[in-house]
């Protein structure tokens, strides 16, 4: 998961400011719900993976992990 | 943690449930070791939202398996971040003394909160290929870390604490880059560990922080290697620090207590060739799939003999005195703390 790095914001007028705090906040909803879904199926297949003494590759789609564990 | 000395306790295995199924270019060839040539560093792990790097798979992975007592410091460091650059007052106010300029910079920077802060001109080493940035001078700023919570390496509590510290430290930065602009230089604040522009070490180096470590780390005299890095990038004329010599290769050629001390066996006990030049130098494929086990390790800055408190002074002025360096005439932590 990417942190956000985002562009200069130099010499922006109030609104443009707002605007690009609004769309960060939206990111950070997006990232911590994708934290909290994706994130916590990941993490249950990884912990599954442990326990099983199996590989979680990090590479692969989330649903072939667990085709695979089936 | 017996006289300031931390000793992980049971660290995990260096054993690993996951795994690449394609593996990516080796880390270490991306990071340019054996490369007889200089050439600017690359990006090869902790992307900050650019295009997608070698071991992108694994950084994913690394971030959500982060518990979320670390990744909400990582989005309270982003949220502040917001403000990294901003207008410039159009009245500059003249620079007459760039040394009396430094010193009240980093003055500055001190009651903003930093540990320690020191200035240098911003080289080609200290940005990635490709990069360029429109400033002249960099002010580092280094701030330590909680060493009670940090003794609890590599576990989550001292992860926590080192992104903890690079939020406070983005603060700092981003107040220090606003009072800047106040005076009508322009100045941007880099406090998101993951920078996709500037590495922090060779411009802490080149500010007098200290030196490069065996575990690839700064190790400065005041805390060791226990702090962490930011940076305000400027055009405010400044006289700029010096590289010190505070005899971390001295010790570091002698001392394996990191090197027994790390799980993986990530640790050369010689420097090596990196980007055309000898320095101290971490195996990436070794060191990565532990730091994203452990959610970020830490275990060779905490055992790191110069992160006991109080300690790295005295065994600066031992290490110097063995090589016949008169203690006190280095400049080490004399200006930057």
């Amino acid at each position: 998961m990417r942190t956000v790095d985002n562009a200069a914001s130099a010499n922006q007028s109030r609104w443009k400011k707002l605007r690009n705090d609004t769309s960060l906040l939206m990111r950070f909803a997006a990232m911590i719900l994708y934290y909290f879904t994706t994130g916590r199926r990941l993490r249950r297949l990884y912990r599954e993976c442990e326990a099983r003494g199996e590989v979680f590759y990090v590479d692969e789609d989330p649903a072939e992990s667990e085709r695979r564990l089936r | 943690m017996k006289n300031g000395r931390i000793k992980p306790e049971n660290p995990p295995p260096p054993e690993y449930a996951f795994g690449y199924r394609h593996p990516p270019r080796s880390g270490n060839e991306i990071n340019g070791l054996g490369e007889s040539t200089r050439r600017q560093p690359r990006h090869v792990f902790h992307s900050a939202g650019g295009p997608p790097l070698d071991w992108q798979a694994l950084d994913d992975f690394f971030g959500l398996i982060s518990p979320w007592s670390v990744l909400r410091h990582v989005i309270g460091n982003a949220w502040q971040l917001r403000n990294k650059d901003g207008p410039v007052n159009p009245e500059q106010r003249e620079v007459a003394d760039a040394a009396g300029m430094a010193i009240e910079i980093k003055e500055r920077a001190r009651q903003l909160g930093a540990d320690l802060a020191g200035v240098s001109r911003i080289t080609d080493g200290a940005l990635y290929e490709g990069i360029q940035v429109p400033f002249k001078y960099a002010i580092s700023i280094g701030m330590k870390m909680d060493r009670e919570q940090m003794a609890h390496v590599p576990q989550v509590t001292a992860a926590a604490e080192v992104m903890r510290v690079y939020k406070e430290i983005s603060r700092v930065a981003v107040r220090l880059a606003k009072q800047i602009r106040n005076m009508g230089w322009p100045a941007r604040a880099y406090g998101n560990p993951n920078s996709t522009d500037i590495l922090q070490i060779p411009l802490a180096v080149n500010a007098g922080f200290g030196q490069l470590g065996k575990h690839g780390s700064m190790i400065s005299k005041e805390f060791g290697s226990n702090f962490r890095l930011a940076a305000v990038l400027t055009d405010l004329p400044m006289a700029c620090d010096e590289p010190v010599d505070i005899g971390v290769d001295d010790l570091c050629l002698s001392c394996r207590r990191c090197v027994t001390d790390c799980p993986p066996d990530a640790i050369f006990d010689e420097k090596q060739l990196i980007r055309g030049e000898k320095r101290w130098y971490v195996d990436f494929d070794k060191c990565i799939p532990y730091f994203v086990k452990t959610n970020g390790c830490a275990i060779c800055i905490e055992v790191c003999p110069w992160s006991v408190p109080d300690r790295g002074p005295s065994l600066s002025a031992k290490m110097l005195a063995k090589r016949g360096v008169r203690v006190g005439s280095d400049r080490a932590g004399s200006e930057s703390g």
